[in-house]
């Protein structure tokens, strides 16, 4: 019996020791990339936002605030400035992580936006151009922002190339809000991290 | 039987050993690394500098405001975002940060390390804005407050609790800075988060702390974005 009761201690040692190193206690779930190639090199990927049901947050001066009781600080150093929040889709349509798109205004105003994905990293997107009413642009005009894909994170580390933002608004639900769904299209290379 | 009994017990006792030892691993007390020699340091209160914190419905603390909707999403799991007001060293408002974090998949408790990767995007007024891709160990923070606060009969941990987060993902165990407008165009660098905690009510879902980012943005390493079309 003693040496089934150390046989047990052995195999206890051995199970926590393998949950503890090599168990993965993290799996997030993972969709395929939805990425393709570009014609002149590197990779293609674009993300949508669906309007106005992906929107999570949106704060600023100037917009009515989602949720209604979401403030900036006081300060002139926040006058300018436009924060929202959206859940982040595929191409297909499947939610994939969250967006970020901060947008300051006025002299050296500029666009940023951060795609967290959390199975497969960060893109960091930023812009000089600051259109105040993006929605306001036609359909078929001019995309609304474009900048460059700056860095990335995890699987997107050491991706650089361009990106563009187009909104495509076809007018307003039955609240008031606007429905469409905004674009961001990502051409990148591996430039190393 | 009784040598069923005996191998269980065995099993139980040779598990609860190396939990043991997982727990006390001097090793992974604290999170350590060389210093920093910032060029920028903003700071930010959990309770009062907390404009917006939406994560997944299991998550442990609390949504700000309460009415925002959750990460529900499958590919959200584990996933937080908030948006802080930041302070310069004079205390006074500094700008915006938006934080996102991820449990990480190379999270593994035999070598201290419970992983977390965090992606910053930093607004600072009158100066630009920059990114930070970093990787966090929780590890020290779960065994110094949020494991005594998950014993205790009112599930609240009361104290003083200090430590780097930031382990990664640059090999002096700092994280990644990114510059993209104004002074910090085209700027890489590191960048270093630490937190001071107060207080962890788990009943409240209110953790109090004081946090710190550090960053030391070096020399311009890209080209001005503004001459780009793409």
């Amino acid at each position: 019996m003693k040496k089934t009761f150390l046989l047990g201690f052995v195999f206890g040692i051995g199970g926590a020791v393998w949950l503890a190193g090599w168990y993965p206690f993290v799996d997030p779930v993972r969709l395929p990339s939805e990425s393709g190639v570009a014609r002149n090199g590197g990779r293609t990927e674009s993300f949508h936002v669906g309007l106005p049901e992906d929107r999570i947050a949106r704060v600023g001066r100037d917009v009515d605030p989602v949720p209604a009781s979401l403030s900036l600080p006081d300060g002139p150093g926040f006058d300018d400035i436009r924060f929202e929040l959206f859940r982040l889709r595929s191409a297909s349509g499947k939610i994939v992580g969250v967006a970020s798109r901060i947008r300051r205004g006025g002299d050296g105003g500029y666009t940023d936006w951060t795609l967290f994905l959390p199975a497969r990293g960060a893109l960091f997107l930023g812009s000089p151009d600051a259109d105040p009413a993006p929605y306001a642009r036609r359909r078929g005009a001019a995309p609304v922002v474009v900048g460059r894909v700056l860095q990335g994170s995890g699987e997107f580390s050491g991706l650089t190339g361009s990106f563009r933002e187009d909104w495509r608004i076809s007018g307003r639900d039955a609240e008031g809000w606007l429905a469409g769904e905004i674009e961001l299209m990502t051409v990148t290379q591996d430039t190393g991290p | 039987m009784k040598y069923l009994f005996a191998f269980l017990a065995g099993v139980v006792l040779g598990t609860a050993v190396v939990l043991f030892g997982v727990y006390l691993n001097p090793l992974a007390r604290y999170n350590e690394g060389p210093p920093l020699d910032p060029s920028t340091e903003v700071f930010y209160r959990t309770v009062t500098d907390t404009l917006l914190r939406a994560s997944s419905p299991d998550d442990p603390l609390a949504s700000v405001p309460d009415t925002i909707a959750g990460l529900w999403a499958p590919t959200l799991a584990s996933t937080e975002v908030r948006l802080l007001a930041l302070q310069g060293e004079d205390g006074a408002a500094s700008g915006l940060g938006v934080r996102f974090a991820t449990l990480s998949e190379a999270t593994r408790p035999l070598t201290g390390a419970l992983l977390v990767n965090s992606v910053w995007n930093i607004h600072l007024n009158d100066r630009g804005s920059l990114f930070v891709d970093a990787t966090d160990n929780l590890w020290p923070f779960a065994r110094g407050v949020l494991l005594p606060a998950w014993r205790a009969d009112d599930r609240r941990w009361q104290g003083r609790f200090s430590d780097a987060l930031t382990v990664g993902p640059g090999a002096a165990g700092t994280g990644v800075a990114t510059g993209s407008s104004g002074e910090f165009a085209g700027v890489r660098g590191e960048a270093r988060e630490t937190l001071a905690v107060d207080s962890l009510s788990l009943g409240d879902r209110r953790l109090q702390a004081l946090g710190m980012l550090q960053i030391a943005a070096g020399a311009p390493a890209i080209a001005d974005r503004r001459g780009v079309t793409p």
